[in-house]
């Protein structure tokens, strides 16, 4: 099937939330997306923006079955290793159903780390849920490996009244 | 000894900073693995568009460590962005020496990385910590941090320079 990938711009916010929403859907934590395409345009199109984003695209005639041409994307931002130096993260990726197993999750990846490697990029991190095993063959098919696993490492986070607390200096 | 400061890095604080992160590294048992320089520290921080920022505490000329340094702990963080919530403060590294420990210098970091973060309006703060590095585990957790990877399942991964090269050549 034909399909092109290509950077996301402004007016593509609309349908990057429909599959943010889609994917959140799919990890079953749909009420936790709090951002909207509003959002997504101040933060990822302005002067400074926090992230940049990936399209796939298809022909009209291959459309999805409610008219929509616009059937995956990547977000991706760039991080900083303190032992290798510059690095690229991949905060989403994700393809539509109907779309699947005809190598746009592959193209869209294969474009981050073209773009990751020509920022001068020696790493691609992301992070993978533990029940996702369908997500987890596909990674490690394309030559990743656990760091949680192998090396111990375990993703922690600071947020809401915690991190209120935190900037008072209260304990 | 209760006197330091807290300041933002500068150009000329790439050689503690590099230091610092080997001397992190050192304790994570993984020495070997730091290849950054001071060149690409100076490039990647203090240029037009920074890939990190840095905080350090320094203590007065006095008060020195044992080999004669008074930049004495560092913080290195950047801005990440979760689709759900918006923008996310990620702590990279965050360290203080050994001998200078004790003090409130490390609860003084994280205060002003809070500060940051609820400044410029992010979510929340974001960092890894290893599982069996208990005792900084337990003062995250007095800090009200929560375990993702034990919590929700997160696993973090990792495609290095190799596998990128093979992948984008697809």
């Amino acid at each position: 099937m034909d399909f092109t990938i290509r950077a996301a711009t402004l007016e593509d916010c609309k349908d990057i939330s429909r599959m943010i929403l889609e994917l959140a859907e799919h990890e079953k934590v749909s009420d936790q997306v709090k951002i909207t395409q509003r959002d997504l345009e101040q933060d990822g199109f302005s002067k400074n923006p926090f992230f940049h984003g990936i399209i796939a695209e298809v022909p009209e005639h291959h459309k999805s079955r409610e008219g929509h041409t616009k059937v995956g994307y990547s977000l991706y931002f760039y991080t900083y290793s303190s032992w290798k130096g510059r690095a690229v993260y991949m905060e989403d990726l994700y393809v539509m159903p109907e779309f699947r197993g005809k190598g746009i999750g592959k193209a869209l990846m294969s474009k981050v780390s073209q773009l990751g490697l020509a920022a001068g990029c020696t790493q691609l991190n992301f992070t993978v849920l533990d029940w996702n095993k369908s997500s987890l063959d596909f990674y490690l098919k394309q030559g990743c490996w656990d760091v949680t696993s192998d090396l111990g490492y375990h993703c922690m986070r600071c947020e809401g009244d915690a991190l209120e607390h935190l900037a008072q200096g209260d304990l | 000894m209760a006197k330091f400061i807290l300041r933002k890095a500068e150009p000329k604080d790439v050689s503690d900073i590099l230091r610092l992160i080997k001397e992190l590294a050192k304790f994570e048992e993984m020495e070997e693995q730091v290849v950054l320089t001071e060149k690409e520290l100076l490039e990647d921080g203090f240029g037009d568009h920074p890939f990190y920022h840095c905080v350090v505490a320094e203590v007065p000329k006095d008060k020195q460590s044992v080999e004669g340094y008074t930049v004495v702990g560092f913080a290195m963080y950047y801005f990440t962005y979760d689709p759900w919530i918006g923008k996310l403060l990620y702590l990279e590294d965050f360290y203080v020496m050994k001998e200078f420990r004790g003090y409130g210098i490390g609860s003084e970091i994280l205060k002003t990385l809070s500060e940051t973060a609820v400044k410029t309006r992010c979510s929340g703060m974001h960092f890894i910590v290893a599982e069996w590095n208990t005792s900084s585990i337990e003062f995250y957790k007095r800090r009200g941090a929560a375990d993702l990877s034990h919590e929700e399942g997160w696993r973090l991964y990792e495609i290095d320079k190799c596998n990128l090269l093979k992948m984008s050549s697809k």
